[in-house]
């Protein structure tokens, strides 16, 4: 468990989360969440760490509310009864979709009756970096908070590493977007407050940068949670998929495309827009004319207009589209239809120069994000009726557990 | 009396939902045969082969339909009245949608077009094509005699049932081809047959099997005259012949040589009212798709865009498709003659202006050809006799015997002789040319023994200027674009001899027999028989699955799994995933296609192709198993360090390679180090030729996967700017692979040797593509080597494939490379972004 076999990435790991890394054994780890604040003070005299992070790192942990620490609590107290997972453990329930690289089923775990989405990546590599990946993947066991989408276990079967992950009754926003045509304003402003806790908290606490912020990597559920998904932590992983696939969209920002030096200002890119992409219901790039809009917002209200825009293909050529990205004026959300702050928080993630881009503290002091936060949207209610799920669902992971 | 009623109506009740079920099974059958002619490559004798079980299929389909509709009165006929539906028949028959909605004017259902007579169906056809009047003839036929078949109670009997419905683009080779591998399959009567054979059968009388209908009948039946009337019943009878010689009972054996040389035969041109016209000739190309030309069309000099066009496999004569129906059938003739054509033409077509019934006039036909075996000039005469001989049995409905003999030149054509002779002397064609004659002809006697050789070459000396005469007595002063014939070589013109041969099917085979070429293609003067046809390809290639003996898995590629096998000696089976292609026939074709390609390789850096496994599901490509590793793992895995000499040499011995590739017309669309195999310091380089087959393998992977095209790692690398600005996140995917992408994915390939790793490491897929699309080039700034070293690189990924140096270019360079020295970097930086004028 030396930090440095894990660190593959080379990614510096803050002072405070390397206390918790031995906390990786699931008995350990509940009592320190238990009591995180507890175990932070700990960490901070045994390590004798400054005092400016060991405050960041309480703050950080009083972002989350209660529930959703609790929340967290039982997730832990049920992984905590699983240990190796592997192949056998698992009964299959069905396709969720398919990632980035590979397949996402919806499994059950045999043994705990919990449900889970397993993620199977074809790989065929030496052991050496099945290990290697499998290792930098527990980095993920470290990564609890209340929007990164839980973790239980990584293990390699049969050509195929298998990232079990926490099932999220929603899905994806891609998914939802598909369903309900376009993604209420207020709806987005909970969303994106959520998305960049997310990612300072994966930035903060575990200095990296989520490199593929798009809808499908958001997860929500009848809880009303939002998670992000699909990080990456495992450079070894990412080069080691067998193909990767690009498709008629592209949220990578100019600055990344360019291959030249990229940071987290990249995610704001991604964010930015697809952002755009949810509010007006189609991938934006190249910008509807003032026609599809017309088409696409004939009624103001009618929200939920599914199988308009958003899907119809593009005979626009990859490259084509990346000439777009990085060439011309980046895209933005049409006039009138939304409340300007809102505009200008798009405004603001989409600059090409990553320079003049907003950073994730600016926006997230940002008067739209305040204004959501303040306005507490019903997501459980929307992703509910969206999806047609019953509001009792997301603690299906619970309810066999106590059942 | 209700009971009946009771049993009636549940008749009733069965026949139409008997007749339902054959409609539905119908529709899918009308579809896919509908696919099969128009998304596959219809000179696959596998699609043909397709083709026909469906139209068996149909035929029977529809006469079921027919027969069960038959057996009640009106009342329930009107309730079925749209079934069996005309038009949904005539478009499986293969009408256009013109002469659907000319027929359907005139007929109003299948029964009724079923009494027609194949006159009346040629008049309902009058303006449509040739070949739809053949196919809607026989398909009446074919439904006619099966429905019967079914009235008698005799379902089961085995009745050819085809029509051939694909597009020819060759008129007679697809059925040629057939016919000979329907005969080989059936072990009928074979136009395979030993050659003296075939000479006994020399004198029978024009067969039937020769009936052929041409295009220019079509022009020659707008005005139905008697003989076309009283040739119907005998049309359609002896038409089912046509590509199904050993089914029929009628079917002489189909040599054509009768007549051939015997001019005094009893067939000869039936088309004794001439005119003094102009020599044409008839010779249809045998178009082929091509996949990777970039070329101008040789009808309308327009550039042809990469895949839209189409190539004469014999002249080479290219054009697009829409240009196809245009294109004068003149494949065959070299161009001197087509000089002398077309002087000869203009010359006569101002005499013959005038004497040209008007209703005549509109067509020229050519008779001269068939005789592509006319080849090396002198044989004009002679091929062009017995292409005059011929020709009554090749036009179905002109069948009789032949009023006039017919010496080499027509009735008619007396006046032409001179005329022509005296308009050519100045075309160096009519020098024959000295080489082919003896090798061509040889065989050619061996053909056709009847004649003594020494007189057959003075027949044919002494004739050689003749040959404009056979020309079809009807001309027309408006067919001067029938003039136009391809430009072609003489070299090519020689492989033609051959490859009439098949082309020109089962009756011709000794007709053109002559042709054993010097070509160097064909080893044996009985594979002179056999040349250049996928079919042959099909034969000699061939490997049965049961004889491959597999043992284990050594890789797997994107559209297969390697396997380390056994043949006549260890070899490497690359077993496609068949899965995978079990969408029929496009994969399949294109597979086939590309087979045909490699067995013209034979280098000492190019992996060797010992055939195939052509029968689905069992696809795979045998080859000689490489010993040694990739370049992949020796750079990738073991982290092989390459000094700057070694990688030279290296990079020498893939120019080699590559370079005698592209002399061969084989462009490797997929050259990586993970194709290319060192053995003991001998580069050998694989799966050249087969990337459209693993994309179209891939093809269900990616459709899986909606709008996104899957990228294997380090593919992208290898794509010059050109191919990677033309991805496309969909299955349609189609990239100009050239010659200078090759050049491109080689200049990757020394960077790997040099660098030790992928240029733009690290970077997403979206990056590089965006990058290499742009003309950004992975920086050489760190890399170790010599300025001379950086220019070959740059040279290679040049933006502009023009730029790129080709392999012989590039292989001179490299041997002028320093070897000794270590090699230096150059103390300034050297960028890649910089213009690389300097070096060549």
């Amino acid at each position: 468990m030396n930090k440095m076999s894990k660190n593959k990435l080379n990614l510096t790991l803050p002072p405070g989360s390397i206390d918790t890394a031995p906390a990786i054994t699931p008995s350990n780890m509940t009592p320190q969440l238990k009591s995180a604040t507890a175990s932070e003070r700990q960490g901070l005299a045994g390590k004798s760490k400054t005092s400016i992070e060991a405050l960041t790192e309480r703050l950080e942990q009083i972002e989350m509310d209660d529930t959703q620490r609790r929340r967290i609590e039982v997730f832990l107290c049920q992984k905590e009864k699983i240990g190796e997972l592997s192949d056998d453990d698992f009964e299959k329930l069905g396709e969720l979709g398919q990632g980035n690289g590979g397949v996402v089923m919806k499994v059950r775990h045999k043994s705990t009756g919990l449900i889970m989405a397993r993620k199977l990546i074809h790989l065929e590599v030496k052991p050496a970096i099945k290990k290697q990946i499998i290792r930098e993947l527990k980095v993920l066991h470290e990564c609890n908070f209340a929007h990164i989408v839980g973790f239980y276990g990584a293990f390699y079967s049969d050509g195929e590493i298998s990232i079990c992950m926490e099932y999220m009754d929603g899905g994806s926003l891609d998914l939802i977007l598909k369903k309900a045509g376009r993604i209420p304003e207020s709806i987005l402003g909970t969303i994106t407050s959520a998305v960049l806790k997310g990612l300072s908290y994966l930035r903060d606490k575990h200095a990296i940068m989520h490199r593929d912020v798009k809808p499908s990597n958001i997860l929500v559920n009848s809880n009303g949670e939002i998670k992000i998904c699909d990080f990456g932590v495992s450079g070894q992983l990412i080069d080691s998929m067998a193909n990767s696939f690009v498709g008629t969209r592209s949220y990578m920002s100019p600055e990344r495309l360019q291959g030249t030096h990229y940071s987290v200002q990249s995610d704001i890119w991604s964010l930015g827009l697809s952002l755009v992409e949810m509010a007006i219901g189609m991938y934006p790039i190249p910008p509807p004319d003032s026609k599809t809009l017309a088409a696409m917002f004939g009624g103001q209200n009618e929200d939920h207009s599914p199988g308009q825009a958003p899907n119809s293909p593009r005979p626009m050529a990859i490259f084509e589209l990346l000439d777009y990205i990085v060439n011309e004026p980046p895209p933005e959300l049409p006039p009138g239809l939304f409340s300007d702050v809102f505009k200008d928080f798009v405004d603001r993630c989409l600059k090409k120069n990553p320079d003049e881009r907003a950073d994730l503290k600016t926006l997230m002091n940002h008067e739209w994000i305040r204004q959501a936060d303040a306005e507490k949207a019903d997501i459980a209610g929307w992703v509910c009726k969206t999806m047609d799920l019953m509001p009792s669902t997301p603690n299906s992971n619970v309810s066999p557990f106590s059942s | 009396m209700d009971a009946e009623n009771e049993i009636e109506k549940k008749r009733i009740r069965d026949a139409i939902q008997m007749i339902e079920t054959i409609q539905s099974m119908i529709d899918v059958s009308a579809d896919r045969l509908e696919g099969l002619r128009t998304q596959c490559s219809t000179s696959a004798e596998l699609t043909q082969q397709e083709i026909r079980t469906l139209e068996g299929k149909l035929v029977k389909h529809f006469s079921r339909q027919l027969v069960i509709k038959a057996q009640f009165v009106e009342e329930i006929q009107r309730e079925l009245g749209h079934v069996p539906s005309l038009r949904q028949w005539l478009r499986v028959v293969g009408l256009s949608i013109d002469a659907i909605e000319a027929v359907l004017s005139r007929v109003s259902s299948l029964e009724t077009l079923r009494e027609r007579t194949e006159h009346e169906l040629r008049a309902m056809l009058c303006g449509a094509r040739d070949e739809e009047v053949r196919r809607l003839c026989r398909a009446m036929q074919r439904l006619r005699s099966y429905t019967e078949a079914l009235a008698r109670g005799d379902g089961a009997v085995e009745l050819p049932l085809y029509w051939d419905s694909w597009e020819r683009h060759g008129r007679g080779s697809p059925r040629a081809r057939d016919e000979r591998n329907s005969n080989h399959k059936k072990g009928g009567k074979s136009p395979t047959t030993p050659i003296n054979k075939r000479k006994q059968n020399v004198h029978l009388p024009a067969p039937a099997a020769l009936t052929k209908s041409r295009s220019h009948e079509s022009q020659l039946s707008v005005k139905p005259d008697t003989s076309d009337l009283s040739d119907n019943s005998q049309s359609s009878a002896v038409g089912t012949m046509e590509g199904s010689p050993p089914a029929s009972p009628r079917d002489p054996d189909p040599d054509p040589p009768h007549g051939y040389y015997n001019t005094n035969a009893t067939s000869c041109s039936p088309r004794t009212p001439t005119v003094s016209g102009c020599m044409a000739h008839d010779i249809a190309h045998r178009f082929t798709k091509t996949f990777n030309m970039i070329a101008t069309c040789d009808y309308c000099d327009k550039q042809m865009l990469f895949g839209s066009g189409l190539k004469c496999k014999e002249c080479k004569f290219k054009c697009h498709r829409d240009c196809e129906s245009k294109v004068p059938p003149s494949c065959g003739l070299p161009p001197e003659f087509v000089t002398a054509f077309k002087e000869k033409f203009h010359k006569d077509v101002r005499g013959a202006q005038k004497k040209i019934p008007a209703s005549r006039g509109s067509s020229i036909v050519a008779l001269m050809t068939r005789g592509r075996a006319c080849a090396g000039g002198l044989y004009l005469p002679a091929a062009g006799a017995a292409r005059a001989a011929l020709l009554p049995s090749l036009t179905p409905h002109r069948r009789r015997p032949p009023p006039a003999p017919h010496h080499a030149a027509g009735p008619d054509s007396s006046s032409n002789t001179s005329s022509c002779n005296s308009s050519t002397p100045s075309s160096p064609a009519l020098a024959a040319p000295a080489t082919p004659q003896p090798h061509a002809h040889a065989p050619h006697n061996a053909h056709h023994a009847h004649h003594p050789h020494h007189q057959q070459h003075q027949h044919a000396a002494k004739q050689q200027f003749h040959f404009p005469e056979v020309k079809p007595p009807v001309s027309s002063p408006n067919h001067s674009s029938h003039v136009q014939s391809p430009a072609r070589s003489m070299a090519d013109h020689k492989e033609e001899l051959t490859s009439s041969i098949k082309s020109e099917g089962s009756g011709r085979v000794s007709l053109s027999g002559s042709g054993s070429t010097d070509s160097g293609r064909h080893d044996s003067a009985h594979d002179a028989r056999w040349p250049r046809q996928n079919s042959l390809t099909m034969k000699e290639w061939d490997i049965p699955y049961d004889e491959l003996k597999l043992f284990e898995k050594i890789g797997t590629g994107r559209f297969g799994t390697v396997y380390r096998g056994s043949w006549h000696g260890a070899v490497a089976v690359k077993l496609l995933h068949v899965n995978a292609l079990s969408d029929h026939s496009v994969p399949l074709d294109t597979f086939k296609h590309e087979v045909a390609t490699f067995r013209k390789t034979r280098h000492e850096n190019l992996v060797l192709f010992m055939g195939a496994c052509m029968k689905p599901p069992r696809l795979a490509i045998v080859t000689s198993l490489c010993k040694g590793m990739t370049l992949y793992t020796h750079i990738h895995l073991r982290k092989d360090k390459f000094t700057a000499n070694k990688s030279v040499i290296v990079a020498q011995q893939i120019s080699q390679g590559m370079g005698y590739l592209h002399a061969r017309g084989i462009i490797h669309k997929d050259l990586k180090t993970k194709n290319i195999f060192l053995e003991n310091g001998k580069v050998v380089i694989t799966d050249f030729g087969l990337f459209s087959v693993t994309k179209l393998c891939f093809g269900n992977k990616r459709s899986a996967r909606g709008d996104s095209l899957g990228i294997p790692p380090g593919w992208l690398c290898y794509l010059a700017p050109e191919l990677v600005r033309a991805l496309r996140p969909h299955a349609s995917l189609h990239l100009p692979f050239s010659k200078t992408t090759d050049v491109y994915a080689f200049g990757t390939v020394w960077y790997e040797l040099l660098c030790g790793e992928y240029p733009f490491k690290g970077q997403p897929p979206e990056a590089i593509i965006w990058q290499v699309g742009k003309g950004v080039k992975q920086s050489l700034a760190n890399m170790q080597a010599s300025r001379d070293i950086k220019d070959i690189l740059m040279l290679c990924w040049s933006y502009r494939s023009t730029e790129r140096p080709d392999f012989p270019h590039l292989l001179s360079t490299l041997e002028k490379l320093p070897r000794k020295r270590l090699a230096r970097s150059p103390s300034h930086p050297v960028h890649l972004s910089r213009s690389a004028d300097s070096v060549f």
